[in-house]
């Protein structure tokens, strides 16, 4: 189920609020807890015992790691933790890649298994993992209630498409919350500002980006073309994820819970580090918190440093996808962000020329990688990047491209609006007018999401 | 305070707005939950059928879709959805469409056409007006019903006829035509449209073919019909909505003149007799809600029924046509059930593998086979490929006549011939079977060959069949295998133009010695 469909709006979120708030608070973590089982149950119902059984040994984790404080009994559970999450994380999203890749690598015939991915794996694995890891470093309350381990790993506002939400950031409200009629407003414009990005403009320009990387042969694929597909995939996976943040953060106030941001405009952003800072921030400080720092992080020699982040960023391109293309995505930005460390850019820049160009480079870097993501496979991507420089006897242009063009020249204006932090001053002229137009907004949603039929959610994937 | 009230008022309107989404779809989710097709499926697809149908029954889908369509027009976009739909410069919602693979179509129009040729049946390919006529994103993407010049060329090539209409309205000019001819808002035609190339194609077949219409003056004079409008959003528009597509016209036509029809299903059974408008409309104009979305272009005709029949009771001797047809052509076909004896529709899209153009080629025989249409190119049939093989005469190689020999003919069609050198052929039966015996009696022998003669066709029959009634006869075994038959169409007596046939016999020695046999034929009733 995601949030931008008729089912959720029209049955499942009316249901969920109203029985939230007419439960005994008592019951509401039960509350929860069923209505986020039913809500992955419905897309993937087997897969739910698969989740549940993760709560489980993750609850046991925790309790195993307080009992003893010794360093090695602690580390030896934490081991144990990390080996079982990252097995089952094997197991159901690189078990194939892996055996695809020891054929090639070697010659075997070893099956494929074929197994299908569980919705959202990628997110509640290290949901799960935070909540064993933030126990044992004393950020975060042992929840002795499993229920309550249950409802932090499975909430579903967060649960198929994060953001990753850190255990100690919500261990107190999971047992001491109060919803106020402040964040349940916050909430609601929340929610329909992120509906918004999806339904209305990422799914429209979804459209463009599709059409783009869906040739197969680059000759046809004009230079205008591969720049407009780049550019519109750069903005969609932006406008489709910090959506689903938008509305996971939405919802979770509407509920009494204070998610973290997970995006801060990272397209206007002047480097690439500072990207990183901006761009699916609760996965970027789950690697640096859990990966990078316990690996020794920056106080270290320089080529322990190098190494460390070396690891974070396959670690980050493989976490996107079981393909080279992404280890390739996540290398390119490794390479990036040592550039920039090691070459202290662009803070040495003075001359305010010479930022805005480093700024054009870093925003121009981030779309070329996005080829990179986007594409099927790493030859594809090479196509694809050579199409956009004209050296696959490619056109400069062609019919399409600039219908394309100029058909959503007024969505992009939106949507690179959307890309930065502009405020319009002018709905709080007048009191109640910047609610309007939030009301306004979702019925125009709505009327945008039931006569869809191209409704993709790239983070879904994940 | 106010604050305080504004953001009350805010959270009490969404929840009333939430509420409303469940009050108002609520019953159409307890049927859909409740639906034993959705729920007899495996869990995915049920979710995804649910997902799916609950977005197609949304109360007030239609206010939805035209408020998309206004934010759209504000966006100043062009296409809808994921190339669904495109304005194009005319405003013409054009439906994008993969290139259609006509390979399979071709195969099946190249064995139909050899089929009619050889019982001299025209076969014409009415190609409707272009409704792509200098739209510039033809240049980069395929659209429905866009034209297909490479099926033209291949037209050609096997020798089709191919009436365009393109070029019979080339003098009109472009604005007119898509004003006249096209539906800004469907995929069909604009019920002139189909009125005037009926027109046209009658014409046409009266021409170039010598087929005799009458009434024509008559029936198509516009003048003679009632036209009635009605408000029509097609189906190009209904995703994107009134505002943003237009509405369009769509006119009912229903003649002020008397008819008497009949509508046969494919088992030839009559299911509807009466006046047109009992008969061949389907009633949509008396219907109680009558609106935009009321789809009037299956107002006629019987979409999507795979083969049906209408028969003028009250025409006399008239033409008979097949039309192999999509739904672009229902109410041309409306049209000419008017002015034909029967017109036989088939619809090769939803055939399901029975084989109704055979049925169809069986039951008549037609004075032409008109085809037209946009998605039926993607469609394959088949046709009856066991036509005799026809060959050469055989040639007399030596001037020594023996004289004539024994050819006896036994059945025709299985109705036993008395002993006579005539046969009584009734042309109703699309098929004649010729059943008999032969051998050479100067060896006492069976022949080596038999051949029978029907006008200038040579089909070699087959011989060989036991038949001990001869030898028992003659007191003669090796006279056992003399039993032949042969089977061909009825449509080579010609229209009645051939009046005898001639049995040529090949003797045991491979020479052709005998006096050929000739039986004259009579005609004991016309397919007329």
């Amino acid at each position: 189920m995601v949030f931008s469909s008729t089912i959720f709006l029209f049955l499942f979120l009316p249901f969920a609020l109203l029985g939230y708030y007419l439960i005994d608070r008592r019951f509401k973590n039960v509350f929860l807890l069923l209505t986020s089982i039913a809500f992955y149950a419905w897309g993937e119902p087997a897969f739910v015992f698969v989740m549940l059984f993760s709560v489980l040994m993750n609850y046991g984790f925790a309790i195993l790691v307080c009992l003893k404080k010794e360093q090695f009994y602690q580390r030896s559970i934490l081991t144990l933790m990390v080996a079982f999450n990252v097995s089952l994380f094997f197991y159901y999203k690189y078990l194939d890649f892996t055996i695809f890749n020891l054929n090639q690598l070697f010659g075997w015939t070893l099956p494929p298994k074929g197994i299908a991915l569980p919705i959202g794996i990628s997110f509640f694995t290290f949901q799960a993992m935070s909540y064993v890891f933030d126990v044992y470093r004393g950020k975060g309350q042992l929840q002795k209630n499993p229920l309550n381990v249950a409802l932090y790993i499975m909430f579903f506002p967060q649960l198929i498409a994060g953001p990753i939400v850190r255990y100690e950031t919500v261990a107190r409200e999971i047992e001491n919350r109060r919803e106020t009629l402040d964040d349940f407003a916050k909430g609601i414009k929340r929610f329909i500002a992120g509906l918004a990005k999806k339904a209305i403009l990422a799914n429209s320009i979804a459209v463009i980006a599709d059409r783009a990387f869906g040739y197969t042969n680059f000759s046809e694929l004009s230079v205008l073309m591969a720049w407009l597909g780049a550019v519109a995939y750069t903005l969609q996976i932006f406008l489709d994820f910090s959506g689903y943040s938008d509305m996971a953060i939405g919802l979770g106030l509407m509920f009494g819970f204070h998610f973290e941001e997970n995006f801060n405009y990272p397209y206007i952003s002047k480097s690439v580090s500072e990207f990183w800072r901006r761009w699916h921030i609760s996965l970027g400080t789950w690697f640096k918190d859990y990966v990078y720092i316990p690996l020794g992080g920056s106080r270290c020699s320089t080529s322990r440093q190098l190494f460390n982040l070396f690891v974070v960023w396959l670690l980050t391109g493989l976490w996107h996808g079981a393909a080279w293309h992404y280890v390739a995505w996540g290398m390119t930005h490794f390479v990036l962000l040592v550039f920039e460390k090691f070459t202290n850019l662009p803070r040495r820049l003075n001359h305010k020329i010479s930022r805005i160009g480093y700024q054009f480079f870093t925003m121009t870097a981030i779309i070329l990688g996005r080829v990179l993501s986007r594409s099927a496979n790493l030859p594809y991507a090479w196509g694809y990047l050579k199409s956009m420089f004209g050296l696959m006897r490619n056109d400069m242009t062609d019919v399409l491209a600039m219908f394309l063009l100029l058909d959503n020249l007024v969505i992009f204006s939106f949507a690179f609006l959307a890309s930065i932090p502009f405020h319009w001053k002018a709905l709080d002229k007048i009191y109640g007018l910047r609610e309007i137009t939030y009301l306004l907004l979702y019925i125009l949603s709505l009327s945008f999401i039931v006569n869809s039929s191209y409704n993709p959610f790239i983070y879904f994937n994940f | 305070m106010t604050k305080k009230l504004i953001q009350i008022m805010f959270i009490v309107t969404f929840s009333v707005l939430l509420g409303m989404g469940v009050t108002f779809n609520i019953s159409a989710l307890w049927r859909i939950f409740n639906k034993e097709a959705v729920l007899s499926s495996s869990w995915h697809k049920v979710s995804s059928k649910i997902e799916s149908l609950l977005k197609e029954q949304t109360y007030k889908r239609n206010k939805f879709i035209d408020l998309y369509g206004v934010f759209m027009l504000a966006l100043r976009k062009t296409m809808i959805g994921d190339f669904e739909f495109i304005k194009d410069e005319w405003g013409i919602m054009q439906c994008c469409d993969k290139t259609p693979q006509t390979v399979s179509f071709k195969r099946s129009l190249a064995a139909l056409k050899k089929y009619l040729d050889s019982i001299n049946t025209p076969l014409i390919f009415l190609q409707m007006p272009n409704k792509l006529d200098d739209v510039s994103l033809t240049a980069a993407m395929h659209f429905s019903g866009q034209k297909d010049y490479d099926l033209m060329a291949y037209l050609s090539q096997i020798d089709i006829d191919v009436l365009d209409l393109d070029k019979t309205y080339a003098d009109i000019p472009i604005t007119l035509r898509k004003q006249r001819f096209i539906l800004r808002t469907d995929v069909h035609y604009a019920t002139y449209a189909e009125f005037d190339s009926a027109k046209v194609l009658t014409n046409h077949l009266s021409k170039k073919y010598g087929i005799k219409f009458i009434n024509l003056g008559t029936i198509f004079d516009i003048a003679n019909w009632n036209i009635t409008a009605y408000p029509f959003l097609g189906n190009t528009a209904r995703s994107a909505g009134r505002f943003f597509a237009g509405i369009d016209q769509f006119e009912v036509y229903s003649p002020k003149f008397q008819s008497n029809l009949s509508l046969f299903n494919e088992r030839g059974q009559a299911v509807r007799s009466g006046d047109f408008k009992n008969v061949v409309m389907n009633g949509y104009e008396k219907r109680e809600n009558i609106d935009l979305y009321t789809y009037w272009v299956t107002n006629y005709g019987q979409w999507p029924k795979p083969y049906y029949r209408y028969t003028n009771n009250a025409i006399g001797k008239a033409p008979k046509i097949l039309i192999l047809a999509d739904s672009t052509f229902l109410r041309g076909i409306a049209f000419l059930s008017l002015v034909c004896s029967s017109v036989t529709v088939v619809d090769t899209r939803y055939l399901k593998n029975i084989p109704y153009v055979e049925q169809a080629l069986n039951e008549e025989i037609y004075d032409a086979v008109v085809i037209t249409g946009k998605s039926i190119l993607q469609s394959k049939f088949t046709v009856r490929t066991t036509l005799p093989q026809l060959t050469e005469r055989p040639l007399q190689i030596s001037n020594y006549w023996i004289g004539k020999n024994g050819v006896c003919l036994d059945t025709y069609n299985g109705i036993r011939l008395e002993n006579s050198k005539e046969i009584s052929i009734d042309r109703r039966n699309s098929m004649t079977e010729l059943v008999g015996w032969a051998a050479d009696f100067s060896t006492k022998k069976p022949l080596k060959a038999l051949y029978i003669q029907i006008g200038s066709k040579t089909i070699c029959c087959n011989y060989g069949i036991r038949r001990t009634s001869v030898s028992d006869h003659y007191k003669d075994t090796n006279l056992t295998n003399t039993g032949f038959s042969v089977t061909f169409p009825t449509a080579y007596f010609g229209n009645g133009k051939i009046k005898e046939i001639q049995f040529i016999q090949v003797g045991t020695d491979g020479t052709y010695r005998y006096e050929p046999v000739t039986y004259e034929i009579a005609y004991s009733s016309n397919r007329d």
